[in-house]
């Protein structure tokens, strides 16, 4: 391997704890994530045989992890917490998104979306993968990914329709 | 291209708002090579979610089935005392109602010597309980079948009922018992002297906070505490429900759970309850 671990958690800490952050929408978490994912790189770096850049390996890695995350029980206790009203112990999303609110627009229209949008819209426009490199990540069809990607943005329309943001959605492409 | 905006726009905001410091990345470094993980909560997943979730899914199933299988409602059922036919069982009442008794009641003293065995603070009453004594004990059992049949066979299906009523009301009792083996009598957090065995009773009540008598610090029931207790009153409580569907008269589940109430706040709560000195949050 090139790079020494000290460069690749300098180089790709930030980055992984965006896109695990736009899965999970708690940063606590989202840590949480990118630390058990530099440690299992660590652990099996033998078996990166570099048919991939580090970068989608990490990537990969990331979107596996907040999966893991989003299936477990702790998340869906979250979930159901904030759907009845009930605020847990935790700072949770809703309390992140207000406070992000005045200067985090666009995330925070990102972050209404359903995970299978976002994370298309993540990888496709944060990321700049092209569409067959997320397809390959997601393990999902080219033309699934394209859809979802129409469908986030007109979606991503509506939500933006009362900002003057809008207009940045107003393009093809 | 307004699309290039959104996405300069987008990068921008996340890359200002979402970074590492360089303590946190010297951390995670550390944790890598040393391959320690810190506060880790995604793994600790809550075991009792799946359980009670899983535990009403079963009782669901059940009084469905149960319900459809009677053609009535669930509330009509508990009523009427037909639904378990004993002249479709293949062999006779006499026979089915023995072997029910004669086993429970051979469950029952198994469980209650092994209880005693493993109680720490009944460690006296070990000498009774010797191997020399298993062959006298088999012997006693065997014997007491012929009286057993006899009695089932005379005694009319009510008295039968309430034999197994008492049965598991002693099981339960067992049961209780087994749970609080180890345990010790609760002691204040503060100076450490252990309270009385009425001094507990009487504060057993007070469900919030109190006060300990020697220090007059403030002491409040711990959290393991509360938990143990509803886990271990959960047991009776479902064989209470349980009986109900095989047409036990009320009056008999009503003895039965007085039994084990009054065992449970007279003497088990001796043992189950114990002070922190916070106020520690339920979960």
């Amino acid at each position: 391997m090139r790079q020494s671990i000290e460069q690749i958690v300098e180089t790709y800490s930030d980055y992984l704890l965006r896109v695990a952050y736009i899965y999970v929408k708690d940063r606590r978490y989202a840590e949480e994530i990118v630390q058990d994912v530099f440690m299992n790189f660590y652990k099996k770096r033998d078996q990166f045989r570099e048919h991939s850049s580090v970068k989608t390996y990490l990537t990969k890695m990331t979107v596996n992890r907040s999966y893991d995350y989003l299936r477990s029980w702790k998340s869906k206790k979250e979930v159901l917490f904030e759907r009845v009203g009930i605020k847990g112990t935790s700072k949770n999303s809703e309390n992140l998104l207000l406070e992000l609110e005045e200067r985090m627009e666009i995330t925070k229209a990102v972050l209404k979306l359903k995970v299978k949008y976002r994370e298309v819209i993540l990888l496709y426009y944060y990321a700049d993968y092209s569409i067959e490199e997320i397809a390959g990540l997601l393990n999902a069809p080219k033309s699934t990914i394209k859809s979802r990607i129409q469908r986030a943005r007109n979606m991503l329309k509506d939500i933006l329709q009362q900002s003057d943001l809008e207009v940045l959605l107003n393009g093809n492409e | 291209m307004e699309m290039n905006d959104f996405k300069e726009k987008w990068k921008k905001e996340l890359d200002s708002n979402f970074q590492f410091s360089q303590e946190e990345k010297s951390q995670i470094l550390k944790n890598v090579m040393t391959g320690q993980k810190q506060n880790n909560k995604i793994h600790n997943r809550n075991w009792a979610y799946p359980f009670v979730l899983g535990g009403f899914a079963i009782i669901g199933a059940f009084l469905l089935l149960v319900t459809i299988y009677n053609h009535r409602s669930y509330s009509d059922m508990t009523t009427v005392a037909d639904s378990v036919q004993l002249t479709n069982v293949a062999f006779s009442p006499t026979l089915f109602w023995f072997l029910i008794i004669y086993g429970l009641t051979g469950f029952a003293i198994t469980a209650l010597i092994f209880t005693i065995l493993n109680t720490t603070r009944w460690r006296n009453l070990k000498k009774y309980a010797q191997i020399k004594f298993l062959p006298w004990f088999i012997f006693t059992y065997i014997l007491i079948s012929v009286p057993t049949y006899l009695i089932v066979d005379i005694l009319q299906i009510l008295f039968l009922k309430l034999w197994v009523v008492l049965i598991i009301t002693a099981l339960n009792c067992i049961y209780l018992l087994w749970c609080i083996r180890h345990r010790k009598q609760a002691a204040c957090p503060h100076c450490g002297n252990r309270f009385t065995s009425k001094k507990i009773f009487s504060m057993s009540w007070n469900s919030y906070r109190t006060k300990c008598e020697y220090c007059n610090e403030r002491i409040y029931h711990s959290t393991a505490a509360k938990k143990s207790n509803s886990a271990m009153i959960t047991v009776p409580l479902l064989t209470f429900f349980t009986l109900s569907f095989f047409q036990i008269p009320f009056p008999f589940i009503m003895l039965s759970f007085l039994v084990i109430s009054f065992l449970f706040n007279l003497y088990i709560t001796k043992f189950t309850i114990s002070y922190s000195k916070e106020d520690e949050p339920l979960w």
